[in-house]
């Protein structure tokens, strides 16, 4: 039996100059194609008004109960996610990083829901740890 | 009597470089915002609001109501970080009333008539004569967007307008 392409919820990052495309790619050594997500920079000179209608642009064609991941809390890529928010029904999470985007990616078969969302940032959270060997090696 | 800490134009208000650098740089514990068209939009400020750090309290006013809050009792208390968009608005705040020493420009967009005179930092004619002005009367003015890189005096700035323009 043929495999059937169920359709995929999309990922959009916003970051500050364009770094999650990089981390995507480099994600693919550890979890094979990804696809679906994509990325707009925050550049320098970018207005947070042509930034929004930059976001807006790309959030119109994407399935409702997509997912935006931002970088940083607080910094225009949030601020314009957040403010799209009251227009289109997406899902916003901030502080992008390596677990986050794999969590998120794993879960792109799905709408993107208020738990779906709980459970990618705990995850998240959980990857960020402290590292020391045992107290035997130290 | 509230104590402004520091004044920063940036096109972006509330965003990165100053929730993660120039907030933690002060002492502010209240971020007031200047501008007419934000103090009308309840939405866009409910999102500033939650883009500003926990411990930090967000204002914001439009010009006229910032000089009446001034004049009334200094805006009471606290520290204060206060933010514009433009520097046409900073102008009429510091014409208005409220006593402004230093003012940090630390990014005004991009478009057209804009040159830009220090890393991403643009300024165009109006802002150069109202800036020289505010300079005249006592201002001091000068261009840093993130607190580990140099900063530039106006005058510098001014010049290197006044050649990119020649050109």
């Amino acid at each position: 039996m043929m495999a059937i392409e169920t359709e995929k919820y999309e990922i959009l990052l916003l970051t500050h100059g364009g770094w999650g495309e990089a981390l995507t790619e480099k994600l693919e050594m550890i979890i094979g194609k990804i696809t679906g997500v994509s990325e707009i920079a925050l550049n320098p000179t970018d207005t947070s008004e042509n930034f929004f209608e930059k976001i807006e642009e790309k959030v119109k064609e994407m399935p409702n109960h997509s997912l935006i991941i931002t970088d940083i809390a607080g910094g225009t890529t949030s601020n314009v996610a957040l403010s799209l928010s009251r227009k289109y029904s997406i899902q916003i999470l901030s502080g992008l990083n390596s677990m986050m985007l794999m969590e998120a990616v794993m879960r792109q078969n799905r709408p993107f829901t208020e738990e779906s969302v709980k459970e990618i940032r705990e995850a998240a959270l959980m990857s960020c740890q402290h590292l020391k060997l045992p107290k035997s090696y130290q | 009597m509230a104590e402004i800490q520091m004044v920063r134009v940036d096109f972006r208000l509330i965003h990165g470089q100053v929730i993660t650098k120039w907030i933690r740089q002060t002492s502010a514990n209240r971020i007031v915002i200047i501008n007419d068209v934000l103090a009308a939009d309840e939405f866009m400020k409910s999102i500033y609001v939650m883009a500003a750090p926990a411990n930090v309290e967000v204002e914001i006013y439009s010009v006229n109501t910032a000089i009446e809050l001034w004049n009334k009792n200094q805006m009471g208390g606290g520290k204060l970080f206060v933010l514009f968009k433009d520097i046409e608005t900073t102008f009429r705040t510091i014409k208005g009333g409220i006593p402004i020493k230093d003012i940090q420009i630390g990014g005004l967009g991009a478009g057209p008539g804009r040159v830009a005179v220090f890393g991403p930092i643009t300024f165009n004619g109006d802002d150069v004569d109202l800036l020289k002005e505010l300079e005249e009367e006592g201002c001091h003015v000068y261009l840093h967007q993130v607190p580990d890189e140099p900063k530039m005096e106006f005058k510098k700035a001014l010049e290197r307008f006044h050649s990119i323009n020649k050109r």
